[in-house]
């Protein structure tokens, strides 16, 4: 499956290439944003060079001229190509989408790469500098909220945004989605714990089970479940005994702090701390709270043992 | 375009031939009586050779319209129709009471939900009571029932309780949720999706007013057919008929069933498959202790691994069981099948089922299994564990 069919974008996407060597133009005078814009709808080849480039602003970003005030550009470049992507290597490739595509496209690329896509844009330059030739020089995505002149000449829509991707990455991104490499769940959520809860959780090395978190502490498995309506913290540990009565027989017989239940052979360990998981972890001092806690539930249940 | 991936040659069960333990298919898999007929049954609209009435429920040969009061008497309730799934029976029975409010237990399948939501109802939870256990307890159904009472200002419309949920397999007390509801004149839905088919329901001892059931989750039909029954109390409502006319050509309709699509979508293998194992889901329900008693069994085996503990209610009371299993997804992190390993150690062992990607924890379903093949897929968790250093007890 394209790129374009997984992420539903009516546009085709756009391969760039900036050249150093004179390659024949389009016989009509063109911006480049407007290029591209053509090259995604119509799926039309355009070759643009210095002179029928008509956008000053793209002429100094692509590197035709030297900007007056700036020293971005080298002046080397001759001609671009500007044409629907097909899979052939090249410097750029761009999308043309709207809001809601790009925000599936962060996700994926978040997921694939393990890093955010970017928005820097200054509303100048944009197809031309911010899509392509910033993605080039720095060799990551961009996204361009475009300038004037693309939406007053080149037909973009209001709702539309541009994403320039180097073409490693492009490519990248196309193999993952041939190889299902990013699986989409069921998109069912199971809670509304806020991200910052359960990141902090995993940071200190539990993992998210679908009601509860869970991971090691000593060697022993806890458990850590954090109560619907009032936010209040629930540590749970468990201890196997060979039998039933026996488990029973130590359930009896503790004298501690902790709530002890037997459930067959098993004796569930736990304690519930009256206070605000989400503001403790937002106010700082939720691990070395938690983690004193641990210690002791832990403590207390390899203790049973030898009731 | 590869048309040949299509060929029957390519379109091979990648189950076949394996024990498959996923939480969705053990009451689904077709009886021996439900083999011999498919082949005859197959074509998209087989069972209306001879509809005279206009609706699938209504034909007589095959006997659907006798199938259903044998459906209703099965369930004790007094009258059936077959559905697009669970999912299709609580749309319509929630069809009647749009716009109103719903009290669903905070373990219900997301189609309770969704069924909600597609008639416009408010939804209220009921609690469950967390970790470890997630219970619904009957009690919290009262609760609940006063707090819409405070926020809305009058007691909500319609209850549903989910029997056996389908993240960890408890088994909710119905009888005792059917006396609430009773109490407060509130009519209740029991979503048996996987309860009747596989162990009795009886409609009128649990004090219900709908149930709802899955043909391919439990009776072992083929899919999509599902089950609505409910009293004579509500046939009118919910089973009610067509009211429209043509503006121009004066048609109408006057026996189709709104909230069924007018006549259900269950023309061929579904109804055929539900049908021709009906006489052995009526037997096998008589077994289920010996069901639960397997269930059991195989906790115990699953928790000689190191790790490896059941989640939800205990002792079992069926056969769909979640476990979590720390371990085995500390050994997930370090290979390079990731949290695939299981599943791919599973496969060689013959075993299929366990959700790929899965071993933080995950779900089992043993319905129908024999002893032999119980001890099977036990001894294949406890090979893969032990293969990979983890402590098993003998």
């Amino acid at each position: 499956m394209s790129f374009r069919r997984y992420f539903q974008i009516p546009y085709q996407p756009v391969a760039v290439k900036i050249l150093k060597e004179h390659v024949k133009a389009t016989e009509e005078n063109l911006r480049f944003c407007e290029a591209v814009k053509r090259a995604a709808t119509n799926g039309e080849r355009i070759v643009l060079d210095e002179i029928n480039l008509i956008c000053s602003g793209a002429l100094v970003s692509l590197g035709f001229v030297k900007g007056v005030f700036s020293e971005e550009s080298e002046e080397e470049t001759k001609a671009v190509i500007v044409e629907p992507y097909k899979g052939e290597e090249c410097d750029v490739v761009l999308i043309i989408a709207t809001p809601d595509r790009v925000m599936k496209i962060a996700s994926f690329y978040s997921q694939l790469f393990g890093e955010e896509l970017r928005a820097e844009f200054s509303g100048e330059n944009a197809v031309c500098g911010e899509a392509t030739a910033k993605v080039k020089r720095e060799g990551r995505p961009n996204i361009s909220f475009l300038c004037e002149g693309a939406r007053e000449y080149a037909g973009y829509k209001r709702e539309e945004v541009v994403i320039g991707f180097p073409y490693e990455t492009f490519r990248r991104m196309e193999e993952a989605i041939k190889k299902e490499e990013i699986k989409s769940m069921c998109g069912c959520l199971m809670d509304d714990l806020p991200r910052d809860v359960i990141e902090k959780f995993e940071s200190m090395g539990f993992d998210k089970a679908t009601d509860h978190f869970f991971g090691f502490y000593n060697g022993k498995t806890v458990k850590v479940y954090i109560f619907r309506d009032t936010n209040a913290l629930g540590l749970y540990t468990s201890v196997k005994f060979k039998s039933e009565e026996e488990a029973e027989k130590v359930v009896e017989k503790y004298k501690g702090e902790y709530v002890l239940l037997k459930r067959e052979n098993w004796v569930d360990v736990s304690k519930i701390l009256e206070v605000d998981v989400i503001s403790e972890i937002r106010k700082g001092n939720f691990e070395e709270l938690l983690n004193s806690e641990l210690e002791r539930i832990v403590k207390e249940a390899k203790k049973l043992k030898s009731l | 375009m590869n048309l040949d991936r299509y060929s029957p040659q390519n379109l091979r069960r990648p189950s076949s031939g394996m024990i498959n333990v996923h939480p969705i298919q053990r009451g689904g898999i077709l009886t021996e009586e439900a083999k011999q007929v498919i082949l005859e049954w197959a074509d998209g609209y087989s069972v209306c050779d001879l509809c005279l009435e206009g609706r699938v429920d209504l034909v007589k040969n095959p006997p659907i319209d006798e199938f259903k009061r044998d459906v209703a008497e099965f369930l004790n309730m007094d009258e059936v129709r077959f559905t697009a799934g669970a999912r299709h029976a609580k749309f319509v029975i929630m069809s009647a009471f749009k716009e109103k409010t719903v009290v669903v237990d905070s373990l219900a399948h997301y189609t309770s939900y969704i069924a909600a939501e597609l008639n416009d109802m408010k939804v209220y939870e009921v609690p469950n009571s967390g970790y470890p256990e997630f219970k619904i307890e009957p009690e919290k159904y009262a609760e609940t029932f006063e707090r819409v009472k405070e926020e809305t200002g009058k007691y909500p419309d319609l209850a549903l309780l989910t029997h056996v949920d389908y993240r960890y397999g408890n088994l909710a007390d119905a009888k005792e949720v059917g006396k609430i509801c009773r109490e407060y004149g509130i009519p209740l839905i029991l979503n048996t999706a996987y309860s009747s088919g596989v162990m009795e329901v009886d409609g009128k001892k649990l004090n219900v007013d709908f149930i709802v059931a899955s043909g391919h989750k439990s009776w072992a039909a083929t899919a999509p057919i599902g089950i609505l029954a409910t009293n004579y109390d509500f046939v009118d409502e919910v089973f009610r008929t067509s009211k429209t006319r043509g503006e121009w050509s004066g048609r109408a309709f006057t026996k189709k069933e709104v909230a069924l699509f007018g006549c259900s979508p269950v023309y061929g293998l579904p109804i055929i498959t539900l049908m021709a194992s009906f006489p052995a889901v009526v037997k096998r329900v008589k077994k289920w202790e010996e069901e639960v008693a397997k269930a059991r069994w195989f906790v115990k085996e699953m928790e000689k691994i190191e790790g490896v503990q059941l989640i939800g209610e205990r002792p079992k009371n069926h056969t769909l069981m979640q476990f979590e299993s720390p371990a085995f997804h500390s050994i997930a992190k370090k290979h390079k099948k990731r949290g695939f390993f299981l599943y791919h150690e599973l496969k060689k062992r013959g075993i299929v089922g366990v959700q790929p990607g899965m071993t933080k924890n995950f779900k089992i379903n043993i319905y129908g299994l024999s002893w032999e093949e119980v001890e099977k897929v036990a001894e294949a968790f406890k090979d893969i564990a032990e293969s990979y250093g983890l402590e098993v007890e003998d």
